[in-house]
């Protein structure tokens, strides 16, 4: 573990603010898993999700003097992402088919799940393309909410909406994934 | 993480690292966002001047309609009233309450309140500002000439737009 590997996310920052630009390779190095497996949630494909992330590292770097170090970067970060995603989703108007399988040469689906702790219904693939049928405000906060293990605040943050609502919609959302299971005949207890 | 991954991710990183040390990607100076923000302060007060405007049109409405006596003829007259009534005002308010909402939540924090709560909260606020201002005269304070009410009430010419409405009330009533 190098020196700059025990810099918490704000320090890391405050260093690249005062000129350590390199220092952002780290930051980015840290986040590009999580972000990667959001965005690709997100916009159901690899390469639209990795340059999704990628110009969302660039946005971040370019407005890194309005981050407030008191606050979460990754929230923060997440926040840009999300934005960058509703644009490209909003721009394409839709959004590439799961049901196509070699889409985009996506990762396999088993990788995302050995470091996170989450239902064990949701470890099923099948449940998975249940997930991608879902809404995108449902199918955001859930994949936040189990996969990216956030806090209901952290959403709140990320999503710019009231904790309360993130609530809800988890809530609304786990419903509307069992009936879709259900109408699949996927099994969901 | 598979190879094929984790090489793209690495591309990411030297892609996104390349631009900064190329210097084709660069940090917006602290001025940038000062200014960002002096322009969203004075788009806020702005609009909190419409909606507060607007706000007082309507009470000086209600002023106008429910003075001179006890109101007679005003049940008789009720039609005649509602076709009188600024609505515009109320639209006005409630444009002005929505892009403002939209801007303080996109740089504050106004988006952990629901906006269910957050848009009566305000329009009441600004109905309730627009209703001390009727009484502190501001149509007359965004004249710009600073004539009142009475001093051009005989022609339009160099009247600001609140005494011309108010002038216009008092012809209909």
């Amino acid at each position: 573990m190098t020196m700059d590997d025990k810099l918490s996310d704000e320090q890391a920052i405050e260093l690249v603010l005062e000129g350590d630009s390199n220092l952002y390779a780290q930051i980015v190095e840290r986040y590009e898993p999580k972000l990667m497996r959001y965005a690709q949630f997100i916009l159901k494909d690899y390469d639209t999700a990795s340059d999704a992330v990628q110009e969302s590292f660039i946005k971040a770097f370019i407005n890194l003097r309005n981050f407030d170090t008191k606050r979460k970067f990754s929230s923060w970060v997440y926040r840009i992402l999300h934005n960058e995603s509703m644009n490209i989703i909003k721009r394409n108007k839709k959004t590439i088919s799961l049901d196509d399988e070699g889409s985009g040469g996506g990762i396999p689906f088993e990788d995302f799940w050995h470091d996170v702790k989450i239902d064990q219904q949701l470890l099923n693939s099948k449940v998975r393309h249940c997930l991608d049928k879902l809404d995108i405000k449902y199918r955001e906060v859930l994949i936040l909410n189990y996969f990216e293990n956030l806090k209901y605040e952290d959403i709140s943050d990320i999503l710019h909406i009231p904790t309360s609502t993130v609530g809800v919609r988890i809530k609304r959302g786990k419903e509307a994934l069992k009936k879709i299971c259900l109408s699949e005949e996927v099994k969901y207890d | 993480m598979t190879k094929k991954q984790k090489a793209k991710n690495n591309q990411i990183t030297s892609a996104v690292m390349d631009k900064i040390n190329s210097g084709k990607v660069k940090m917006r100076p602290h001025w940038y966002f000062g200014l960002l923000g002096f322009f969203s302060i004075l788009i806020t007060a702005l609009l909190g001047l419409i909606a507060v405007y607007a706000g007082s049109i309507i009470t000086l409405w209600l002023r106008v309609v429910s003075a001179d006596g006890p109101a007679l003829g005003i049940k008789n007259k009720i039609g005649e009233l509602l076709l009188s009534f600024p609505w515009w005002s109320i639209l006005l308010i409630i444009l002005s309450v929505i892009i403002l909402i939209s801007i303080i939540s996109r740089f504050g924090h106004l988006y952990k309140i629901r906006f269910i709560y957050l848009a009566p909260i305000a329009l009441v606020l600004a109905i309730a500002f627009g209703y001390i201002a009727s009484y502190t005269h501001l149509p007359n304070i965004l004249n710009i000439n600073n004539r009142t009410y009475n001093q051009c009430r005989v022609s339009d010419e160099d009247c600001s737009m609140g005494n011309r409405i108010y002038r216009k009330m008092r012809l209909m009533k």
